[in-house]
């Protein structure tokens, strides 16, 4: 018999328990109807069995793990923005049209005023210990029942004892008042339907409440119907109820809309006008970082990539002090140093600049804030990029005569952009979405006045879309917010797409 | 060994699946707002164990819903959650809390606070505590103490500006919820209402007749430096004792003490006499719909959160003042929280309507106009109520 | 005598045209970098606590705000520390350790699907998973529904989140370094009777380390420094959040503007990071320019 090793029993152990909690979770999704996440862990599950345990190819087994979860957290967001995008989904539209109809009927319940309160007591069915609830109604005739059925009792049926109370039904006795408590979870999903529409739910473990429906639901017509109006409510296009005089019920429900939420940003003139801005600020943001940082760093490295000179070690570690700081941190100081009048840089500067509540003043802060945090790559990649020169190309220039203009304009220059383009247009990608130094500088600010929906002089596409989804004051609008992301991925795409062509023609030159 | 692998895998497969989801029957969870968790689980304590119940307070909320309308409807939510009164609308419009009426003791509170946390003729939480803003004096700067009329304030203002001994008048945030009362005194009103019920969104009073009649002394209490228009959340102005008047919350208190002023609180003076009156919010307890512990929710409601005792505890802990009648009564008039509580009862209830999320952002927009200069008082209100008036579909 | 005074004087008039100018501009670049690092060491140690009275040097000098910082019990900065820690360190290890799996297949094995996979995974990382942050966010919460600790809130789905999107962070960089490493040290290997899995234990990843150690760190870096997804996913749950999320919540509300316990904060979560890419500077500058290309 052949020996088993420790060390195979173990990669068995993991592969089927890795495969277990998988198939485990994907029958859990199955029953809560996340569809896709479950078609995708059964697909998982039996990807990771056929390639760890059947298939004998290497190269799976080795990109499987970052391929799936690639998949799931950042091809499927992507893809599902998609899905969202067509949708409502919204505050006010999150519940599914059963459960949004549902709460309509039990929000819009009249209490029925009784007498004297409709105390009940609770018996359990030997055979199928199903929960019973035995009452004296208003009509002082005496019931038991639960949500699906009710039935009138006689009062030979019923033995109570010298206090009144229900002691046992049917020669089932009913349960004391400590035992109550055991079944609340039972007790309190019972509502008993009673003749003409009236409703009973216990309110505690002794009480029922009367009521009566102020709607009721035809789910063959698909139809609202007000009893005491009569008005009748139909579902619209947006997930809601809606009366023909266009009165609207709330909550509505998440529908598909179409491509609602893109012709809005276009026929909209409250959503038109920011957009517009917030875009052409996306663009003109990152190409003013890009160009701005790239000149201030390729200066620097000129300046500082001097044989000459000492100390450029010295130089270069603090230069790159702003790499080195967590950005969300420094951002924040430099959001405290720039308040207006009593912030640090308005007073060693004695001036009174409104940096965070004049637009434009705001896009010159974000735009030194941006300097700061990116010239010191810029820095590196230009000193790379100069150093690389070889020498040979300089010293000719120089044999031929060239003055320094000329060998920096017609040598240096050409050749350290060429080095350094598919770097720019990358960090002009990255620029596009750097959220941080716009959300937590400005929050995007100062808002526009004009706008539905918070958009302000400073934000860009993501930073919109973030407030849009979870900062809005006028609620979380996640369609919207993704049908925005789409934008923002159409244009990270295109730049990328440039970059990429850009990088195989240098390819082929070199 | 494969064929052992795939027998495991069954024997695993079918115990995992045995295994319920179950929840801890007698567990509430609740979520408060953060920094308060402390004060709940103390109130909430001797109930707990009394009942064999565990209480599970969570600081999870801020401002706004708790994210309750995502929450809630995934089942992340919890049984109750905290939230200010102004959110009630939109919480109902998004289905995610249940009716309390047969829950809460109307007459244990004012008629302004069940009224905050009404909606649809329903009651929707259960109120704990009352706050609002008010006037705070620097009594080292006005060693008078609180102005009594609105020309006491503007006079001492503007003479301790002109001696150079303040830069600004009032420390304020210049947004609509700060500024309501000042809105309020020259006759500004957001919905017109009745009793503090706001039915009617389709009279807009941003730009009402009085107001544009008196937008004019805005601007004049502006150039003056009476507000202080740096706009910043900051309130070292006045801590510094740089201005002699603040707009402050029972939030601010805490704050004002370790920076050791010397403050009196009071109620804001209105222009042609009176009061003016600001916004007052109520905290209140909400129940979520998607609840597995309704019955144990609601007896947690009527034995713990509706008692006096536990209104007073929660608003002892953070200055603001109780929302329950009988707890109100114990509070001492002359502590800072009675002197909230005081102006508080002449404030006029926050709209709890949906359409208040519009109102924010076009209000608050025309301040910073006004604040940075951009546009007139009347000119910036009349503008909001305009936008205002398109984007509720008015007119 | 006299000629080496001319040199002399030569030599610092060569310095004063050519070189003194470069001293200067370096000042004031200097001055720029460690700007707001000065403000948050000054602020750190100023117990007024206000940004509207902040000197360079702090006029009331003292430990306040760390004292500050450590005792709030609502905002529990010890707390935030380590949930950064424990999301930053498991999710930069995943990225690691997937990463370098995908990338020495890619970089020893031809197979079918090879050159298809690299242009993917180039493609894919040119699109960051932020942009997708809103619908994160719901899948996160449909996670929830069906299992309370994947849910919003949790930091197990915000280490998987970040960890999974490994493949798009560093197997390229990891790939072009495993390219260096000679194939024949595998063949010599492969001939002694290794498996493929012992030749990527026993002679990739030992010869790798520092490049492993790199991108661990800049990963670590990322992750600690990542605001949006690390805000949508926790959430406001004082007790969940981490440093970059949590520190913020300082500066917020009137009166609560709590400018020097903010500031000592931020200066003790920047110190360890600082120090560590001083002293690491050589290799972490050379990742992040090569590493920098992708994105």
């Amino acid at each position: 018999m052949k020996k088993i090793s420790m060390s195979k029993i173990l990669r068995y152990l993991l592969t089927y328990g890795l495969i277990t909690l998988i198939l485990v979770m994907a029958t859990k999704f199955l029953q809560d109807r996340a569809w896709f996440l479950s078609v995708f862990f059964y697909l998982s599950a039996s990807l990771i069995f056929s390639t760890y345990v059947i298939s004998k190819k290497t190269p799976g087994k080795y990109l499987l793990p970052g391929v799936l979860l690639l998949c799931l957290f950042h091809i499927y967001p992507a893809f599902y923005s998609g899905a969202v995008a067509f949708t409502n989904d919204s505050n006010g539209h999150q519940l599914s049209k059963t459960q949004a109809i549902d709460a309509i009927l039990q929000d819009s319940k009249i209490p029925v005023q009784t007498e004297l309160p409709i105390n009940y007591q609770v018996v359990l069915k030997d055979s199928t210990r199903e929960v019973f609830l035995v009452f004296k109604y208003s009509d002082s005739s005496y019931w038991i029942g639960n949500s699906k059925s009710v039935v009138k009792l006689d009062q030979s049926q019923l033995k109570f004892s010298i206090n009144g109370q229900i002691q046992s039904v049917d020669g089932q006795k009913v349960l004391a008042s400590d035992q109550v408590e055991r079944y609340i979870n039972q007790i309190q999903n019972i509502t008993i339907k009673m003749a003409s529409e009236i409703t009973l739910q216990p309110i505690d473990l002794e009480t029922l409440e009367a009521s009566q429906p102020v709607f009721t639901y035809n789910a063959s017509v698909d139809q609202l119907t007000n009893v005491l109006s009569g008005e009748k409510y139909q579902p619209n296009d947006n997930g809601q109820m809606v009366s023909d005089s266009g009165e609207l019920l709330y909550p509505g429900w998440k529908a598909n809309i179409g491509w609602r939420n893109f012709t809005s940003v276009i026929t909209d003139k409250e959503m038109r006008t920011p957009l517009l801005a917030v875009l052409t600020w996306t663009i003109v943001n990152a190409f003013l970082i890009v160009t701005f940082g790239f000149l201030f760093g390729l200066v620097l490295a000129l300046i500082f990539n001097y044989k000459h000179m000492r100390s450029k070690r010295f130089y270069r570690t603090i230069f790159i002090i702003p790499l080195a700081i967590p950005s969300v941190l420094s951002i924040l100081v430099w959001s405290g140093l720039f308040t207006a009048e009593t912030g640090v840089i308005d007073r060693i500067f004695h001036i009174s600049t409104p940096w965070l509540t004049d637009p434009w003043w705001a896009r010159v802060a974000v735009l030194i804030v941006e300097l700061w945090s990116t010239f010191p790559y810029m820095f590196l990649i230009s000193t790379g990029a100069i150093q690389a020169i070889p020498s040979e190309i300089l010293e000719a220039a120089e044999i031929d005569g060239a003055s320094p203009t000329k060998t920096f304009t017609q040598i240096k220059l050409p050749l350290v952009v060429r080095t350094v383009a598919p770097l720019l247009i990358a960090s002009g990608a990255m620029a596009l979405n750097n959220f941080g130094a716009i959300y937590l500088l400005t929050g995007g600010g100062p808002t526009f006045s004009n706008s539905n929906g918070n958009a302000g002089a400073t934000d860009i596409l993501i930073s919109y879309t973030y407030k849009l989804a979870f900062n809005g004051q006028e609620g979380n609008n996640y369609g919207l917010a993704s049908a925005l992301s789409i934008l923002n991925f159409v244009l990270v795409g295109a730049i990328s797409l440039y970059g990429l062509r850009k990088m195989k023609t240098m390819e082929e030159i070199n | 060994m494969q064929r052992l692998g795939v027998g495991l895998l069954a024997v695993s497969l079918a115990f995992l699946g045995s295994i319920a989801p179950a929840q801890a029957a007698g567990t509430l969870t609740v979520w408060v707002n953060s920094g308060e968790e402390a004060a709940y689980k103390a109130a909430s304590e001797a109930w707990a164990s009394k009942n064999g119940v565990t209480v599970n307070i969570v600081a999870k909320c801020g401002l706004g819903d708790c994210g309750m309308s995502k929450l809630g409807p995934a089942g992340a939510g919890p049984d109750l959650f905290t939230a200010s009164h102004d959110n009630t609308g939109a919480l109902v419009k998004s289905g995610v809390v249940t009716s309390l009426s047969s829950v809460i003791k109307k007459s244990a509170y004012p008629a302004a606070v069940t009224s905050g946390v009404s909606f649809n003729y329903q009651q929707w939480g259960i109120p704990i505590a009352v706050s609002n803003i008010a006037l705070a004096t620097n009594l080292t700067l006005v060693p008078t103490g609180a102005p009594k009329t609105w020309k006491d304030l503007e006079s001492t203002a503007t003479s301790l500006i002109a001696s150079g001994k303040a830069s600004v008048g009032i420390v304020t945030h210049i947004d609509g919820y700060f500024m309501q009362p000042f809105f309020d005194s020259i006759g500004g009103y957001v919905f017109s209402n009745k009793n503090g019920s706001y039915i009617n969104t389709k009279q807009v009073g941003l730009n009402s007749k009085a107001l544009m009649k008196n937008a004019a002394l805005m601007d004049g209490w502006l150039a003056a430096k009476i507000f202080d228009k740096s706009n910043t959340y900051d309130g070292s102005n006045f801590s510094n004792g740089k201005a002699p008047y603040a707009i402050v919350g029972p939030w601010s208190i805490d704050g004002l003490d370790k920076a050791g002023v010397k403050y009196e609180i009071s109620s804001i003076p209105a222009v042609n006499g009176g009061t003016a009156r600001a916004f007052s919010g109520v905290t209140a307890v909400y129940m979520n719909r998607f609840t597995k512990n309704n019955l144990l929710a609601r007896k947690y409601l009527v034995e713990v959160v509706q008692t006096a005792a536990f209104s007073k505890a929660i608003t002892k802990a953070n200055n603001s003042y109780p929302a329950n009648i009988e707890a109100a009564a114990t509070v001492d008039a002359k502590s800072v929280a009675g002197k909230f509580g005081a102006y508080g009862a002449l404030c006029i209830p926050m709209p709890n309507v949906s359409e208040m999320n519009n109102v924010w952002t076009y209000w608050n927009n025309a301040f910073a106009d006004w604040a940075s200069g951009k546009a007139k008082f009347g000119a910036a209100m009349d503008s909001a109520a305009k936008n205002l008036n398109t984007a509720l579909g008015n007119k | 005598m006299k000629i080496a005074l001319l040199l002399d004087s030569k030599k610092f008039k060569f310095w004063m045209r050519k070189v003194l100018w470069r001293h200067l501009v370096g000042f004031v670049v200097v001055a720029f970098s460690v700007f707001p690092l000065i403000w948050m060491i000054s602020g750190a140690f100023d117990v007024t606590g206000q940004i509207s009275t902040q000197m360079l040097i702090p006029t009331h000098k003292g430990l306040d705000n760390f004292a500050q910082l450590f005792s709030n019990s609502s905002k529990p900065f010890l707390i935030w520390a380590r949930n950064s820690m424990v999301v930053a360190i498991s999710a930069s290890a995943m990225q690691v350790g997937i990463g370098a799996l995908a990338a020495y297949t890619l970089s020893r094995h031809r197979f079918k699907g090879r050159k298809l996979t690299l242009s993917t995974i180039l493609i894919v990382q040119m699109f960051p998973q932020l942009l997708a942050a809103t619908s994160l966010f719901l899948i996160i919460n449909t996670f929830g529904k069906s299992f309370m600790f994947l849910g919003l809130g949790h930091q197990l789905p915000l280490i998987l989140v970040f960890g999974g999107s490994a493949l798009g962070v560093n197997t390229w960089m990891l790939k072009s370094f495993f390219d260096t490493l000679p194939t024949e040290i595998d063949e010599a290997a492969k001939i002694d009777g290794a498996d493929h899995f012992q030749i990527f234990r026993k002679i990739i990843v030992p010869l790798a380390t520092p490049i492993f150690v790199v991108t661990f760190l800049l990963s670590f870096i990322g992750i600690l420094n990542e605001y949006l997804i690390t805000s949508v996913i926790l959430g406001l749950d004082g007790n969940k959040m981490t440093v970059a999320v949590g520190l913020q919540q300082f500066i917020y509300g009137q009166y609560g503007k709590n400018w020097g316990p903010f500031t000592a904060g931020a200066l003790l979560a920047t110190i360890p990071v600082l120090t560590l890419f001083i002293f690491l500077q050589k290799h972490l500058v050379s990742g992040l320019v090569s590493g920098s290309t992708k994105g």
